[in-house]
């Protein structure tokens, strides 16, 4: 919920992204490359962010020589943000190059954690990356997938969009990888049918997969990696062959799951997902089943999200003053009707 | 001469399949054609979201460089899966 809330909350501010544009270079990171350091010269700097951190996630600014200024899990409010980002460029002022010690606040400025002193190493950090060498932080896709970009949007009791798109409760944007494999199981389907044929298991649930409001923790297809139990699945496409080359799509799923329960580390985690969308597309293949040229799909329906609420560790204040609140986010309780665009081809 | 249990039977098939047929046409009416789908997409993907206004960087060697050079500290997003663009938190 942390990056969630941080998007919604904190770079979602116009005065907070004025100041980052002026003032920082943002950089995003996975936390899964700080717990696991990769090999190189760079993996010396995670390394550095591992051994300063406070938490998994969390806003963190580091000076020119790769040395931690700050850590903050949360803020005390709004305004306490902005003081976060210049008390750090004041700190930078003092030591731009050198060592210092990492402080650290699970809520900025009030609640402060124990400095992580300075190590004294200073790292030779190369300019770029060696020819041929990947960067960690690179976006990898398999080789011969299609990247598709998905779009999701509440709509109000008159059927419009509703346009407050901060919150991933209302407006979302993701990425799906339709795999080589998945391509290759639909052309074999589409070459072997004789009219109406079911699609691939596999592309089916990756449709299905990414059409969710919420954030990554409420995926009702996440399984453990989100914590989540399934409760129940409908999933059933169907392509019909109006030409050779392109494919008419239509469907139906359900899905519903909750937090799963049992584990003393989920603890405090309480939410339930129910979205339900009939789906109409098209996908244009090459001639003779040669290849996927586009996808192009829309699904509309009902979702009811909530996360949160009483015997959860969701604070009911986190409304109020959610930037005091990151880490766990505020209570969501969505009910209501939902539409879903996705859009792939080759890049 | 037809039996009347065929003829019955024959009707009953034919009567299904048109109703079947007009549902399939009520549907096709309201199912968007492959341009309008494509239009809606465009329509329904926002292009001005705030999050998307701070160009987010991957590579800390990419940043600490623009770092010297600049005279600006970096401020780091570090979570679970990337933030940027067009991805999910």
């Amino acid at each position: 919920m942390f990056a969630g809330a941080a998007r919604e909350v904190v770079f979602s501010n116009p005065a907070v992204i004025k100041r980052i544009k002026t003032d920082f270079i943002p950089v995003a990171l996975k936390a899964a490359n700080v717990q696991n350091p990769p090999a190189g010269k760079e993996g010396e700097i995670y390394k550095e962010l591992l051994r300063t951190r406070p938490a998994p996630q969390g806003i963190c600014t580091m000076n020119s020589a790769g040395k931690v200024i700050t850590w903050s899990l949360s803020f005390d409010n709004q305004e306490s943000i902005l003081q976060y980002l210049s008390h750090a460029k004041k700190r930078f002022a003092n030591a731009p190059k050198g060592d210092l010690d990492a402080e650290r606040f699970r809520r900025f400025p009030s609640v402060k954690m124990q400095d992580v002193l300075g190590n004294g190493q200073l790292l030779q950090i190369p300019k770029r990356h060696r020819k041929g060498e990947q960067c960690p932080g690179e976006l990898r896709q398999a080789k011969g997938s299609l990247k598709g970009t998905i779009v999701g949007r509440a709509f109000d009791s008159k059927g419009h969009p509703l346009q407050s798109t901060r919150s991933q409760d209302n407006y979302i944007e993701d990425v799906l990888e339709i795999t080589a494999k998945m391509q290759s199981e639909l052309l074999q389907a589409a070459r072997n049918a004789n009219g109406r044929f079911r699609l691939p298991a596999s592309l089916a649930r990756e449709f299905v997969a990414n059409a969710y409001l919420g954030m990554l923790d409420v995926n009702p297809l996440g399984g453990d990696s989100v914590r989540a139990e399934l409760l129940s699945q409908s999933i059933e496409f169907w392509a019909e062959t109006n030409d050779t080359t392109r494919l008419t799509i239509s469907g139906v799923s359900k899905v519903s799951a909750k937090n799963r329960e049992g584990i003393a580390a989920d603890r405090g985690r309480k939410w339930t997902h129910l979205v339900d969308l009939k789906w109409h597309g098209y996908i244009d293949l090459e001639a003779e089943y040669k290849g996927v040229r586009e996808i192009i799909l829309s699904a509309h329906g009902n979702e009811q999200l909530k996360w949160g609420g009483p015997g959860s560790r969701v604070s009911p204040e986190a409304a109020k003053n959610p930037a005091a609140h990151l880490p766990a986010g505020r209570w969501l309780n969505i009910s209501g009707a939902v539409g879903y665009w996705i859009s792939a081809n080759p890049q | 001469m037809l039996r009347p249990k065929f003829i019955l039977t024959t009707a009953l098939i034919c009567f299904s399949g048109l109703a079947a047929g007009a549902e399939n046409l009520g549907e096709s009416a309201q199912n968007p054609s492959y341009k309008e789908l494509k239009k809606e997409w465009q329509d329904m993907r926002l292009p001005n979201v705030a999050w998307r206004n701070i160009e987010w960087k991957t590579c800390l060697l990419e940043a600490l460089r623009a770092s010297r050079k600049k005279n600006k500290p970096l401020i780091l997003w570090i979570f679970i899966d990337l933030p940027i663009d067009d991805k999910r938190c």
